[in-house]
């Protein structure tokens, strides 16, 4: 599988604690990225999509809140798979860096 | 409906029809949530919208099956059946203009390409596009007889006053000045191409338009909107084409650029619409060609003698720009569908 996309991941991540709809999930993936990814309702739509097509997220339910449509999303328990098995490598590939025996210097004077 | 929800929801409009029909109530939710208090759209949510609205038409023509590339040349018939109006008109209007008329096509094309626009009728759009190509092909002759020939193309009278390259060294000063026998070249080219701009816009926002009107919700209304906006680029551009009093060829040019770019930065969400940037660019580089190859350089040559040579570099600097954002253009095609029939088959 190939690794996610950030937003990707992060709108997996934000669906970790129940189903959101859409504005949801965007709040929700600006604050797991401390307000450094803000998603527009185009690209989240689309990997909503694209999550849904591939079985990591399912539509759960739906409201009508002020007379306005709000669909729900919820990770399938693949989708739930899936982001652990992203984080765990992130979590590897970050460890090569972070918990390294000593850090890594570079040699001064090398020719 | 406030005003930002109006905005996004004609941006919506770049979505197929089939997808607005599920998802159009709840993404116009999730964008007014985000909006607050602001009035106007954001800019960056509508650059979203129309990115993410031609990419799923992108997948939708791939999930339909059949050759992206096939698809992309039947769209080609809107943007034809402008071209054909435009070319018709302007025509009409050299017809009226010249003594000898510019040959007997552009009247039948004129008649043709106008009721067609106002007919707007789905199957009638591939005479409207085979009318097109035979435009753009009788453009590119024109050009290959210029090449071969200067100056005797039934299309371009004004080059017919000009001596050949032959005829010119030797010509005095005396006969320069006399006006008429040598009138000045750059006439026919606009002399500020700030001048295009409006008819630019004009032109960007009639397709646009054109596009949206198919719209559901407009009813037996979009015809009539479609058609009359098709008429007002025809207008548009035949406008252009008598400012410059040449009959055909500026308004070529400006549209190609904008096709160019439009071609490059949609080619890289959506297959089709790069292969109607390409059809176009390819079709209409000789007509650019022979257009920007119209100026004459004049030299003094000394003891009264002058010179003048036909400058052919800006056209070849043109057409190899055109060629190379057609070139482009289908890579982005390639790779854009590439990509999608790969992520539709995992």
């Amino acid at each position: 599988m190939n690794a996610l996309r950030r937003p990707t991941y992060f709108i997996l991540a934000a669906l970790l604690e129940g189903p959101l709809h859409g504005y949801g999930i965007i709040k929700r993936v600006e604050d797991l990225a401390d307000g450094e990814l803000r998603l527009r309702a185009g690209t989240l739509y689309a990997a909503l999509d694209r999550l849904a097509d591939q079985g990591l997220v399912i539509a759960d339910h739906e409201e009508v809140v002020s007379g306005r449509l709000r669909r729900y999303y919820r990770l399938t328990p693949e989708g739930g798979a899936t982001l652990a098995a992203e984080a765990t490598q992130l979590r590897q590939a970050a460890d090569v860096v972070l918990c390294a025996g000593r850090p890594a210097t570079v040699p001064a004077g090398t020719a | 409906m406030t005003v930002s929800e109006r905005v996004y929801r004609v941006a919506l409009g770049v979505y197929p029809a089939g997808y607005r029909a599920t998802r159009e109530d709840e993404i116009l939710a999730t964008l007014a949530e985000g909006q607050g208090e602001r009035v106007l759209p954001r800019a960056g949510e509508l650059a979203a919208l129309v990115r993410a609205g031609l990419a799923e038409r992108n997948r939708t023509d791939l999930i339909e099956g059949g050759r992206w590339w096939w698809r992309g040349l039947g769209s080609l018939a809107v943007p034809l059946t402008c071209v054909n109006a435009a070319v018709a008109l302007a025509g009409l209007w050299v017809a009226w203009s010249l003594p000898a008329g510019p040959g007997p096509w552009w009247p039948v094309f004129a008649a043709l390409a106008v009721a067609l626009a106002i007919a707007s009728a789905a199957r009638l759009t591939a005479v409207s596009t085979v009318l097109g190509v035979a435009n753009l092909a009788m453009a590119g002759l024109d050009a290959l007889t210029m090449l071969q020939n200067s100056g005797t193309s039934p299309h371009l009278r004004m080059l017919e006053h000009y001596p050949s390259a032959g005829e010119q060294v030797g010509m005095s000063t005396a006969r320069f000045g006399e006006g008429p026998a040598f009138p000045d070249p750059s006439a026919s080219v606009p002399s500020n191409p700030s001048e295009l701009v409006p008819f630019t816009v004009v032109l960007a926002l009639a397709c646009v338009g054109a596009m949206l009107s198919r719209r559901a919700g407009l009813g037996a209304r979009a015809r009539v909107v479609r058609a009359g906006l098709t008429l007002a680029i025809a207008a548009s551009l035949a406008g252009i084409a008598l400012a410059d009093q040449d009959g055909r060829f500026a308004f070529l040019l400006v549209p190609a650029l904008a096709i160019a770019a439009f071609g490059l930065i949609a080619g890289l969400f959506y297959a089709r619409a790069a292969v109607v940037a390409v059809a176009i660019l390819v079709g209409s580089a000789p007509s650019v060609f022979w257009y920007l190859s119209s100026s004459l350089r004049v030299e003094q040559l000394g003891g009264g003698l002058t010179s003048a040579t036909r400058d052919v570099m800006p056209g070849l600097i043109a057409v190899g720009c055109m060629v190379a954002a057609a070139g482009l253009a289908a890579a982005f095609a390639r790779r854009t569908a590439r990509t999608e029939r790969e992520s539709l088959s995992r």
